[in-house]
């Protein structure tokens, strides 16, 4: 009997209407994940870019530009100011070229200071990211940068860089207008002006050390969280660096930047971005105009955004 | 008078050519499952690993709403096919559908999530109903369902059983 002709019969087409409700149903629900998502990419500069090297002095050394030991700070609005276009052939170089002063006061001349500036889009990838929809499916709860580093010279710290090391991140938040939320416990509750702390976890500057929370109500482009002078590996209260060896002179880095936006809703993320930079903090003897190399190349591999 | 075996009964065998948007539909809708969404770990494809690295292109935004469109196609003509008769009776049936995809859309709602956890707390926690209520309410996903349906009701309404 052909398959047509078994449809003729009532009890084979009920079971196949049955069957089709069935697996539509069970397909619909099942496409739906109620455990937290991963948005994660290869780094490509199609979705991360940016990087830039800061000359900070000329080109004749030595040089009495004296400079601080902090690379320059790179604050929010430089992160998103830059744009794809600023991604160079060095865009993967950190570290710094000093030359040693003649002045004695004066520590260090910096010829060039080159920090990676890795920015992640999301929100193209999924229409509904950036859209900001109301309650579940916009929270950012951790976010992890992995990426190696291959050291021109043998690692001097913990972290594994050839020279003290800086790594930062930056988040923009968007407060969406409508009701903004946030959990207490299993309670959701409106977020109006007095009603800040907890909700977004952030370092302003330096080590991090314990919690922190910004002073207000986060606005359009806020900072989420600063990693700025995370030494070496080990937990943090807003992320945890992991390093690894991958072979000699090669680590990989893991950076978790956890909690930034702790148990909120109507609050999305649509760009997220790092920056990493290290500094030669090597005493320099002034009398000697010497050079000192203090660089690393990055190589990005995943950086993966869970939200729930 | 005709008898209901004779009225559902199929006239010609075009139901392969019938079948054949539901199944491109579905394949494609697998494909873009297995590719573009990582870390799925539901009950329907724990079995799917993410083979090619997500990236963000021009086209990304579509593929948000994308799913919401091949599985309206798909059962829209899956049910018609499976209900069989004449085309009104198709077209109830894929009509049927949309209304399914549209009520399950809508239960995505944030104001419908927290009903039900106020109302049901219980229910709310059962595995169905937070899957319903995982997801994202999004209008463009209403406006593929609509496309969706849409087309399943053209492929419906300009072949035969």
């Amino acid at each position: 009997m052909r398959f047509a002709d078994r449809l003729a019969s009532p009890r084979v087409r009920g079971a196949l209407v049955v069957g089709v409700v069935v697996a539509g149903i069970y397909s619909l629900l099942a496409s739906n994940n109620p455990t937290p998502q991963s948005w994660f990419t290869g780094l490509s500069h199609e979705t991360v870019w940016g990087a830039w090297a800061v000359t900070i002095t000329g080109t004749t050394p030595p040089q009495n530009n004296c400079q601080s030991n902090t690379p320059p700070e790179v604050d929010p609005p430089t992160f998103w100011a830059t744009q794809p276009t600023a991604a160079t052939n060095i865009s993967d170089l950190v570290g710094t070229t000093l030359w040693s002063s003649t002045d004695a006061s004066c520590p260090r001349a910096m010829q060039f200071s080159s920090r990676s500036l890795m920015i992640a889009d999301l929100s193209s990838f999924y229409a509904k990211f950036p859209t900001g929809t109301q309650g579940i499916g916009n929270r950012v709860s951790s976010a992890t940068l992995d990426f190696r580093i291959a050291n021109t010279l043998p690692p001097t710290n913990p972290a594994m860089f050839p020279c003290s090391s800086y790594i930062a991140g930056v988040g923009k938040i968007f407060v969406l207008k409508a009701n903004p939320v946030i959990m207490q416990g299993a309670n959701q509750i409106p977020v109006d002006t007095t009603i800040h702390a907890g909700l977004v976890q952030a370092q302003s500057a330096g080590q991090l050390t314990g919690p922190d929370v910004i002073a207000a109500f986060p606005a359009a482009g806020d900072e989420a969280g600063d990693l700025t002078l995370i030494g070496g590996a080990g937990s943090y209260s807003n992320a945890a660096v992991v390093v690894s060896d991958t072979g000699p002179n090669l680590h990989e880095v893991k950076v978790d930047v956890m909690k930034w936006v702790r148990g909120a809703a109507n609050l999305n993320m649509p760009t997220i971005g790092f920056t990493v930079a290290s500094i030669n903090e090597t005493t320099i003897n002034p009398a000697t105009p010497v050079q000192f190399a203090c660089q690393a190349f990055l190589e990005p591999v995943t950086l993966t955004v869970q939200f729930n | 008078m005709e008898s209901l075996s004779a009225r559902t009964a199929p006239r010609d065998t075009h139901w392969r050519r019938s079948l054949s948007p539901a199944v491109v539909a579905l394949v494609a809708g697998y494909a873009l499952y297995a590719v573009a969404r990582p870390a799925i770990h539901s009950p329907l494809l724990f079995h799917v690993a993410t083979v090619l690295p997500v990236r963000s292109r021009p086209w990304s935004w579509l593929l948000g709403s994308a799913p919401s469109f091949l599985h309206t196609l798909a059962f829209c003509v899956l049910l018609a096919l499976a209900v069989g008769g004449d085309r009104r009776r198709r077209l109830i049936a894929c009509l049927a559908w949309f209304g399914v995809e549209i009520v399950a859309e809508l239960a995505q709602h944030p104001a419908v999530g927290l009903w039900v956890r106020t109302l049901a707390p219980r229910t709310a926690e059962s595995l169905p109903v937070r899957s319903l209520l995982a997801g994202t309410f999004d209008l463009a996903d209403l406006v593929a369902v609509g496309l969706g349906a849409a087309l399943a009701a053209w492929c419906i309404s300009n072949r035969q059983r």
